[in-house]
């Protein structure tokens, strides 16, 4: 059920603060025309000056003046907090939003890449939108209404040389868009140069280690230096025709430009006796600044732009499409496990595995074994539900797993991986994780059991040790704290991916102990992926799988007698460590 | 920064950022003596002389015509400059890291080495096609025009010039304020975003061990006070803001106030327009002192960028002998060696032994006792310090890098491929060597198969850094490297962790081979390279604790003993034992 892309994702993104955001942008307008104050007031009290130079006025005048100055000041200051205020609850929506979906994604969605997706989605997409909405809405309004609101004025002071200052400013978007147009077409050349000087860096970055220890640097190097000189080439042939219309462009609109047309034709109107020498005083003062909003306007027009990538990339996000629970959830009964002609695909037809069947008969255990690649993860993945088979059905109990409600699936099913996750928090709480109303007592006991009691003790706030803050624990400590949570859990189910060596042998022969406590403590259904065959050759049956599919099973002995796959695997691990059959 | 740019260019080409510089400051030079040409034509206008005004209207034009001009080459001595850099600076960095040891591409270095040659090398050539002419405007300008109010009128013109260290320092406190609040809130984002990715990560568990609810919830919390948090943070974010938005606005109404009150009362109407000429140049004085400030936040990443330059031009090459010695053997011994790296942590103490030609020691230890720090010495990653290591009686530091890569091919874990074609990174090791050579190294490193599983077989592409093949097999491909290139030692590390059955036996088989014919020194994992070494070196707290052949050690009954025992119940448990 993949919800239709909006056609304008910001706005969608947007909608929850869309009230606020014009508010802000609208006393920004309104801040920009009573900014402009002083210098206003400035030219009137010249008038008054020049009329009478003992006028008092000019005092109530230049009062008036800083009113309004504090005035759209403090609406100015008023919009920054408003569209601040809107980016704070804009964050906090997007936020829930993103966790609410990352809930109900299927579980095999998350890999090492969609982690990568989630950080750059809650770093630098909302890092984005904090711009444009905190800053570039507000940014943008001013920009647009001080121009418009000094030439407002002027119009009203002389029409005539008003229409003389505003001719520069369709000439310079005329010129610019040209600009843009001509660095347009070349932009998707620049994009591909650019990604050759990237890649040729990361290739000469972490491969100099390498290419170094085989003396050989001048090869990369020589790689990298053309690169490098293409790059530069391509880049200032590029570069190099828009200097001249883009420094005319800049001068059209600069103040020393403005302020040529401003006193030659002031000049000109008052000798041709169209206005009066004080009436050229409001131009000067007002009517310069063209350039500072211009340049504001574009930068902010550039971070609009980046928002909308980013946007489209956390929508992206939002539209996960999520592993559906079932209506009318279903109660297995009992805890056999059947796996009926499935088929899996990560991608349309990259299947990895064919036709799959076989049965978990209670108390059993059983263990898949294959060469890396042949799918045995994937499998025991499938049988939690990580994602749903492409063909086939997994069941329960008698009830395929999309009709059993998923804590119902996972009060039944537990696991022990060797990607182990501990969660910011209490190593109890993590233990605890599977029932948060365990005594801690009960905690103590699955830690015994786990052989990580002790360890735990000695950290420095024993159980109640931070993950991650006070409770630094190596890796197969960790794979020792998740056996202990299964330990709790207690399931009848049991799907475990058996320890390959860790960097220490001690540590990992106490996962080892830890992981055959949980095993033989009492019947239950176990399913275990094994690397080492040595680790399963006691199991009740051995699946063999190879590309995907069941090759073989059986017992230990049966299957080297068989002279098969599973021979060849054992042959293969003993070779080198020579140890007895 | 205009020197630090030269030193970029180098001797030859540091004019062109010098005559850049030069005709910047030209520009905003006369930029500003046009601005104040305003005085007096407006001041003529005001008094109703147009002639005079016309007359000094011919000045202005004159001045601004020539300004136009100047600003125009400054620009193109800009991009020269620019260009020139873009390419020099990239292969000076590349030029420069090609010499460092490779102890110095750790991680950290390596992301920083990155980033400066893509996106560091661009900002910084930002600096003189656009920030610096702004910069150099924005102050110049302002300059020039209270030099040429205190001409016309030296009270308005010392007040203004008053103003600018008022300004400038209310703009660096605000700079600060924002600094410091920005620093708060990208950690607190830093902070949302890594627990958005651990609650992504933890997802398994959490849903596994059946407590969806309770988690979420727990979560959902935690991310409203996040909020709340970063609201609160509102009080330092907004100041700042506001602060910086006020400071040109009340200087102008300051200044232009200061003029008013000068102006209120004089009857002489020459000096009544003077003073009122003055108004407008007021306002072109106080408003580039605002930019400064956000050309000043633009220039500090690009200054934090040609820090990074420098700090990577600043690392030094390990020195090299003016004569290479040529090693007698290939024997090799630390004598009395000691490291530490630059952060002081003590890694190795007094590490002595001697790899007789031909035979196998055997580096044995818990995690983090020393065991790579001590092997990449030997291939000179770093220098040790106060003590020697030897290859063939002759000191690393006198063979000379060259020499030395010759006599040592290291196999560690980071096995890095290039993009290309397999027989490309294989022949990296010995460029002339010819088809067949290939086929017997790959034969020997059980690469065989791997070549007849991919498409093109040897001329498939292997992707960037090696990612269309596994593990295993980029090791196998680094070991090929080892045997083609012959060297009489070999550094090893067999840490296996991430190979699977098939591939540890492979690897197992192809060291073996390369034992037999090497001086070896190995971080042994397997039980058959332990059992079978010349010597065993156990290493703990980045000390040799024991030694002695297998048999020997075992006999101790210590340390090894006791790691030996955990390592064989390791590799014999069986799941359900009991």
């Amino acid at each position: 059920m993949t919800e239709p892309i909006p056609r304008n994702p910001i706005a969608a993104l947007l909608r929850p603060v869309r009230g606020r955001l014009v508010l802000a942008a609208s006393l920004q307008v309104v801040s920009s025309a009573l900014v402009l104050s002083p210098l206003i007031t400035s030219g009137v009290i010249a008038r008054q000056l020049l009329a009478d130079p003992a006028d008092r006025g000019i005092w109530s005048t230049l009062l008036i003046g800083s009113l309004l100055l504090g005035l759209g000041l403090a609406l100015r200051g008023a919009a920054d907090l408003i569209a601040h205020l809107a980016d704070n609850t804009l964050t906090l929506i997007l936020r829930r939003r993103v966790a609410a979906r990352l809930r109900t994604a299927p579980l095999g969605w998350f890999t090492d890449t969609t982690a990568g997706q989630v950080k750059q989605g809650m770093q630098d997409d909302v890092g984005a939108l904090h711009h444009l909405v905190a800053h570039s809405y507000t940014e943008i309004a001013g920009a647009v209404a001080t121009p418009i609101a000094a030439y407002a004025y002027l119009f009203l002071v002389d029409w005539r040389l008003a229409l003389v200052l505003a001719v520069p400013v369709p000439v310079f978007v005329l010129i610019y868009r040209r600009m843009m147009a001509d660095s347009g077409k070349q932009m998707g050349e620049y994009g591909r140069v650019l990604a050759g000087i990237n890649s040729a860096v990361v290739e000469f970055v972490d491969g100099i280690p390498v290419v170094k220890t085989f003396g050989r640097t001048g090869r990369a190097h020589a790689a990298y230096r053309a690169a490098v000189e293409r790059f530069s080439t391509f880049f200032l042939g590029w570069a190099r025709p828009l200097i001249a219309p883009e420094t005319l462009s800049n001068q059209l609109v600069a103040p020393v430009t403005l302020l040529a047309l401003t006193l030659v034709f002031g000049t000109g109107f008052v000798a041709a006796g169209w206005m009066d020498g004080i009436d050229v005083v409001p131009f000067a003062l007002v009517g310069l600044g063209l350039a500072g909003p211009i340049g504001a306007l574009t930068s902010n027009l550039m971070a609009l732009r980046m928002g909308q990538a980013a946007a489209g990339r956390l929508s992206a996000l939002l539209r996960i499409d999520p592993i559906p629970e079932p209506a009318a959830p279903a109660i297995p009964s009992g805890t056999r496990i059947e796996l009926d002609h499935v088929h899996f695909a990560y991608e349309p037809d990259r299947e990895v595995l064919h036709d799959l069947t076989a049965t978990f008969e209670p108390g059993s255990v059983t263990a898949i074994v294959g060469a890396s690649g042949s799918g045995k993860s994937t499998l025991a993945r499938l049988m939690l539900r990580y994602a749903d088979p492409t063909a086939g059905q997994i069941r329960l109990g008698g009830v395929p797993l999309d009709r059993i409600a998923s804590a119902e699936l996972f009060r039944t099913v537990g696991s022990v991986f060797q990607d182990v996750r501990l969660l910011r928090a209490g190593i109890a709480d993590n233990i605890a994780l599977a029932r948060p109303d365990a005594t801690r007592t009960d905690i103590e006991r699955a830690a015994v059991a786990a052989n990580i009691h002790e360890r735990i003790l000695r950290l420095p706030r024993g159980y109640d040790s931070v993950h991650g803050e006070d409770a630094n624990l190596s890796g197969g400590e960790a794979q020792r704290v998740s056996i202990a949570r299964a330990f709790l859990l207690d399931p009848d189910v049991l799907i475990l991916d058996e320890a390959t060596s860790a960097a220490d042998a001690e540590s990992e022969h106490a996962v080892q102990t830890a992981l055959s406590a949980l095993v033989t403590e009492r019947s239950r259904t176990v399913i275990v992926i094994a690397h080492r065959l040595d680790t399963i050759r006691d199991a009740d049956r051995i699946l063999v799988l190879d590309h995907g599919r069941i090759v073989e099973q059986g017992r230990h002995n049966d299957l080297l007698d068989l002279d098969g796959a599973y021979r060849r695997l054992w042959h293969a691990q003993h070779h080198t460590e020579g140890l007895p059959r | 920064m205009i020197r630090r740019l030269a030193r970029y260019l180098g001797p030859d080409d540091a004019v062109l950022i010098h005559r850049y510089f030069r005709w910047a400051v030209c520009a905003s030079l006369l930029q500003g003596l046009t601005l104040a040409f305003t005085i007096p034509i407006l001041r003529a206008l005001l008094t109703g002389d147009t002639k005079i005004a016309a007359s000094w209207l011919a000045g202005f034009c004159i001045a601004a015509a020539v300004s136009w001009w100047i600003e125009y080459s400054a620009t193109l001595k800009g991009f020269d400059a620019a260009g020139e850099l873009l390419t020099t600076l990239r292969h000076r960095i590349g030029d420069h890291v090609a010499t460092l040891p490779l102890g110095w591409f750790t991680p950290t270095n390596t992301s920083t080495l990155g980033l400066t040659l893509s996106k560091g090398v661009m900002d910084i050539l930002a600096l003189p096609v656009r920030q610096l002419t702004a910069l150099i405007k924005s102050i110049t300008i302002p300059l020039v025009l209270i030099a040429a109010l205190i001409v016309v009128d030296h009270r308005i013109g010392l007040i203004a010039l008053a103003a600018v260290p008022v300004v400038a320092g209310l703009y660096w406190w605000a700079g600060r304020l924002g600094r410091r609040a920005d620093a708060a809130v990208n950690r607190a984002t830093a902070d949302a975003s890594d627990r958005m990715v651990e609650f992504a990560q933890a997802q398994p568990v959490l849903r596994t061990f059946g407590r969806a609810g309770s988690a979420t919830d727990h979560f959902d919390q935690a991310l409203r006070e996040q909020a709340r948090a970063e609201r609160r943070q509102l009080w330092l974010v907004l100041p700042p803001v506001i602060l910086n938005g006020m400071v040109v606005r009340l200087t102008l109404l300051a200044l232009l106030s200061t003029v008013i009150a000068f102006a209120a009362g004089v009857t002489d109407p020459l000096a009544l327009a003077t003073l009122l000429a003055t108004l407008p140049i007021i306002n072109r004085l106080v408003t580039p002192l605002g930019e400064v400030a956000s050309h000043a936040t633009v220039i500090r990443t690009a200054t934090a960028q040609m820090d990074a330059v420098d700090a990577i031009l600043d690392a030094e090459p390990l020195p090299e002998p003016a004569t290479p010695r040529h090693p007698a053997g290939a024997t090799v011994e630390f004598d009395n060696v000691s490291f530490a790296y630059r952060t002081g942590t003590q890694v190795l103490n007094d590490i002595t032994f001697t790899v007789p030609q031909g035979t196998t020691t055997a580096i044995v230890g818990p995690s983090g006792s020393g065991k790579s720090t001590l092997i990449r010495l030997a291939a000179r990653f770093f220098d040790p310090q106060d003590s020697e290591i030897r290859i063939g009686k002759t000191p690393l530091t006198s063979i000379g890098a060259e020499k030395l890569q010759r006599m040592v091919a290291p196999v560690f874990q980071d096995n890095y491929l290039f993009s290309g074609t397999l027989a490309d990174n294989v022949r990296i090791a010995r460029p002339d060597a010819t088809d067949t050579d290939l086929d017997q190294v790959a034969q020997r490193a059980g690469l065989t198969s791997v070549i007849t599983a991919l498409p093109d077989g040897w001329h498939s592409q292997v992707g960037e850094g090696g990612a269309r093949l596994s593990g295993g097999e980029r090791q196998r491909v680094a070991i090929a490297r080892a045997f083609l290139k012959d060297a009489p030692i070999l550094l090893l590390d067999e840490a296996t962790g991430s190979l699977d059955a098939e591939n540890q036996q492979a690897f197992a088989a192809a060291i073996d081979t390369l034992r037999r014919e090497k001086t070896v020194i190995v971080i042994a994992h397997q039980l058959s390279t332990i059992t079978t070494a010349d010597e065993i070196l156990f290493l703990e707290d980045g000390r040799i604790v024991e030694r002695g052949t297998h048999q020997e050690l075992l006999t101790m009954n210590q340390r090894y003993a006791a790691h030996w025992r955990a390592l064989n119940a390791a590799r014999t448990w069986r799941l359900l034992e009991q």
